[in-house]
């Protein structure tokens, strides 16, 4: 019985490695299919960003040498399993804001977006109240004139005696 | 003697246009008709000479006179005469002048055309254009002169020679000896044109651009002159309505033009990258866009007196604006600008000129001269949805200047950071808006002026609505489910189908009264109606490149492929088969080109052989600029555009493509085309009403009256 369990003990002791190494081999390799990154993955990371020596170019175009280093760097990092929003993040701390096509930054995407839509807003609510203003005046006036109009007397006795006749 | 008689002109010019600012403004205070004459006739001296101004370059250009900095800066032996041409335009000196002498053209165009019409208008008009035109070329001469030439400096003493640049011979002193450089040494270092601007689109895109905003001067300056004289009635809107259109006309023409350039040249599978200095130019349109309209509720209800007033002022300044953001260096950075040399003076200029019609405007208004006739509007009328036009391209021009020069300016400022934003930034803000536009646009034409029943609206909305409504059960049917583009096309086509029920309903209403056969009635139902019809078309147009928008941008296709000679990439229904590539080919102007070669496939036909190249410019300093053109099987249904993004770094056997199926793009040139003609249409003067021919009875009063 001892025996078989010194047999045992041996085999778990040769065995366990193995199968560790087995499994981290096929770890390995499963990991190395899922990060194959293709042209179309670096770009739809590089479309959201911006050259930095041209300016205005997105990345995903641009064909200085800076930018193809760049775009190397996005593949790199994307086949280390960072995924888009950690490599923006990378550039933005290396390269600054200007490197993204929107700010990531709260206090500037705040700038951007939020004072934008007050603005928006604002413009909309402006127009709408003018329109309301102008519509509550023409109701007004409207019936002012009703009440203030000035007839002739002639026309306002045959207006009453068409009432009385009917 | 090229470059004095260039110099002179300008100098004439500037002289000339000081002078009509001085006699114009003098005439008209002092009631002087003598000075009036004289500042026009001042004003109108400035076409011929800046004329000659630009034939002096023109000349120097194809002359190849490399001793002219700008000639040495924009073309070499190289250069083909074509585009020695367009180099007029090539680089800031240049195409300042060139901006100058359309200008002028403008005032001369103005002139011939108002003079007896509008003595009272015309000579403030003349004030306004030519103290314009007198900054332009003042910075021409002073700041960015094209005809500045390169000298040799030598020291006697030492025998150190130093290039310097100077518009006039400078002087020499007892140590220092002024000679010309070596024609041959020039010739070699001249630096060819800007390989970015070596596109057919580029003798047309910028002519049409400068005429579309130096047309902008001609309402902007009608406008300066009512408010200065107080002849605030309708005159300067009647008046400049065709000029007006005619700015509109070749604004859209260049913004179109320049689109199809950067889809050519650029490289990127796009026409429109909302790039500051694209935005630049389609501000100015989008207050031109909301000014052609308005002024329409001034002349029909006597409304928005000051509103348009304060268009007017907008279009022009943001004209301003944009050339002094694209050409003062403001939009590389907040700070560059100062460090150019136009950028301050420009910037003053624009804030001048901004402050003092917004001040004339302010105290007309106050004085209570622009009081609107009619102070009521009705919620369901013309006027209101005119209104509301008129909040959401104010709001598109708020948004746009926001994220191209707001929002960069503030944050490096005041936050000392640089930012850009990017087309994903743009397209959200400006997507609902677009959409609020063409939903008026569909509304709008069945609104009556004063005001509509919500009946008689509906009424009216029922055949476009239906059309609609079919259109949307096509296209789920053909296979379009996203809501965005469905929503999007549907908006776009109800905004369609208003406009071509209300042509069918004018045609047949023609047909009844007149029993015209329906091509005839509808010839004569423009013909007659150029201003509403042609506006119609413009509709028309601007709902096809909606269509074309919608499309290329919601379901565009994109792919990048590293692929070896033979081998076939399967895309989008496509076969698209890499056979190899012509490299090294040297073109006449001395570009290096590769040249890949590629079959198109569709359903196992070969439909088309592809071209795609990079071409190398090489630099006088020997460095190489590459551009990369693109090439493209094009149809109604897409684009099949292909780039060669690399294939020397790879190896001679295998290359790498980036290929992009634009679906239905041509639209959007095709809708351009419409948009142009329609604005041809609504621009032509209407003919004169046909003279009664019954013979009216005359009394005796009304004879001798």
């Amino acid at each position: 019985m001892r025996k078989w369990a010194s047999i045992f003990r041996r085999g778990a002791i040769y065995c366990a490695p193995t199968i560790m190494i087995l499994l981290l081999a096929a770890m390995i390799v499963q990991t190395q299919e899922v990060r194959v990154i293709t042209d179309d993955d670096v770009n739809a990371v590089a479309k959201q960003m911006f050259c930095l020596e041209c300016e205005n170019i997105p990345l995903d175009v641009c064909g200085t040498q800076a930018c193809i280093q760049w775009r190397a760097e996005i593949r790199r990092q994307l086949q280390a399993g960072s995924t888009p929003e950690e490599v923006f993040e990378y550039f933005r701390v290396n390269h600054g804001e200007h490197a993204l096509a929107v700010p990531r930054d709260p206090l500037l995407w705040g700038l951007t977006n939020v004072t934008l839509w007050v603005m928006g807003a604002l413009a909309l609510i402006l127009a709408i109240a003018f329109i309301v203003q102008r519509s509550r005046a023409s109701r007004t006036q409207a019936v002012t004139a009703i009440a203030t109009v000035d007839l002739p007397a002639d026309y306002l006795k045959q207006l009453e005696q068409d009432i009385a006749n009917r | 003697m090229l470059a004095e008689l260039g110099l002179l002109a300008l100098a004439l010019t500037f002289a000339a246009a000081l002078y009509a600012v001085v006699a114009s403004v003098l005439g008209m205070l002092r009631n002087l008709p003598r000075w009036t004459v004289s500042g026009r006739n001042a004003a109108l001296l400035t076409t011929p000479l800046l004329l000659l101004s630009l034939i002096a370059l023109l000349t120097a250009l194809l002359g190849q006179e490399y001793q002219i900095s700008y000639v040495h800066s924009v073309s070499d032996p190289q250069t083909p005469t074509f585009y020695r041409i367009t180099a007029l335009w090539g680089s800031q000196d240049g195409s300042l002048l060139f901006w100058s002498f359309t200008m002028s053209l403008f005032t001369a165009g103005a002139i011939a055309l108002n003079w007896r019409t509008q003595p009272r208008l015309m000579p403030y008009t003349i004030a306004v254009m030519m103290a314009t035109l007198a900054f332009f070329v003042g910075l021409s001469l002073f700041l960015e002169n094209p005809f500045t030439r390169y000298w040799v400096q030598e020291n006697t003493l030492t025998g150190e020679r130093t290039a310097i640049e100077s518009a006039l011979i400078p002087p020499a002193s007892d140590t220092t000896l002024i000679l010309a450089p070596s024609e041959a040494v020039l010739a070699r270092t001249a630096n060819g044109l800007n390989p970015l601007l070596r596109h057919f689109g580029m003798i047309i895109h910028p002519p049409m651009l400068y005429l579309g905003f130096v047309g902008f001067i001609v309402p902007f300056a009608f406008a300066m002159a009512a408010l200065a004289s107080g002849n605030l009635s309708l005159d300067w809107i009647k008046v400049t309505r065709q000029w007006t259109l005619g700015a509109w006309l070749f604004l859209s023409l260049g913004l179109l033009l320049g689109g199809r350039w950067a889809y050519d040249v650029l490289g990127w599978g796009g026409y429109w990258g909302w790039d500051p200095v694209e935005n630049a130019a389609f501000l100015p349109w989008l207050m031109g866009t909301a000014l052609l309209h308005s002024v329409m509720v001034q002349e029909r209800r006597g409304m928005l007196k000051v509103w348009n007033m304060f268009l007017v002022i907008a279009t022009f300044t943001s004209v301003i604006f944009g050339t002094f953001a694209t050409r003062s260096g403001l939009i590389e950075s907040v700070h560059s600008f100062a460090r150019s040399a136009i950028g301050l003076p420009m910037f003053l200029f624009w804030s001048s000129m901004t402050l003092i019609s917004l001040t004339l405007l302010f105290w007309r208004w106050s004085r209570g001269e622009l009081k609107d006739e009619r102070q009521n509007v009705h919620p369901l009328s013309r006027e209101t949805l005119f209104m509301l036009n008129n909040a959401v391209f104010l709001t598109l021009f708020v948004f746009i200047f926001w994220g191209s020069f707001g929002a960069p300016i503030v944050s490096e400022l005041f936050i000392g950071t640089e930012i850009s934003l990017g087309i994903k930034y743009f397209n959200q803000v400006t997507a609902p808006l677009f959409a609020i536009m063409y939903l008026l646009m569909g509304v709008a034409p069945l609104t009556a002026w004063g005001s509509t029943t919500a009946r008689k609206l509906g009424g009216l909305l029922l055949i476009p609505l239906g059309l609609t409504a079919a259109t949307g059960v096509i296209l789920w049917v053909t296979g379009v489910r996203s809501i965005g583009g469905l929503f999007g096309y549907l908006l776009v086509a109800f905004a369609g189908f208003v406009v071509l029920d209300e042509t069918v309903r004018g045609v047949r209403a023609r047909m009844r009264a007149t029993r015209e056969n329906p091509l005839v009635a509808m010839w004569n139902l423009f013909g007659r109606g150029r201003r509403r019809y042609g506006g119609y078309l413009v509709h028309v147009g601007i709902v096809v490149i909606g269509i074309g928008v919608i499309g290329s941008t919601l379901y565009q296709q994109e792919t990048q492929r590293t692929m070896q000679i033979g081998e076939t990439l399967d895309f989008g229904g496509y076969a698209l088969t890499f056979n190899g590539i012509d490299s090294g080919q040297i073109a006449v102007d001395g570009r290096i080109l590769d040249i890949a070669r590629l079959s198109l496939a569709r359903n196992g036909n070969v439909i088309d052989e592809l071209r795609p190249r990079r071409d190398l410019f090489l630099q006088a300093d020997g460095s190489a600029m590459p551009m990369t053109i693109a090439a493209a099987h094009s149809t109604l249904e897409n684009d099949f555009y292909v780039l060669l993004v690399s294939w020397q770094e790879i190896s001679p056997n295998q290359a790498t493509f980036k290929v992009y199926i634009n679906p239905l793009i041509n639209l959007v040139w095709l809708g351009g085309l419409v948009l142009i003609i329609g604005t041809v249409i609504a621009t032509t003067p209407a003919p004169a009403p046909q003279r009664q021919t019954a013979s009216i009875p005359t009394t005796a009063g009304v004879a001798h009256a």
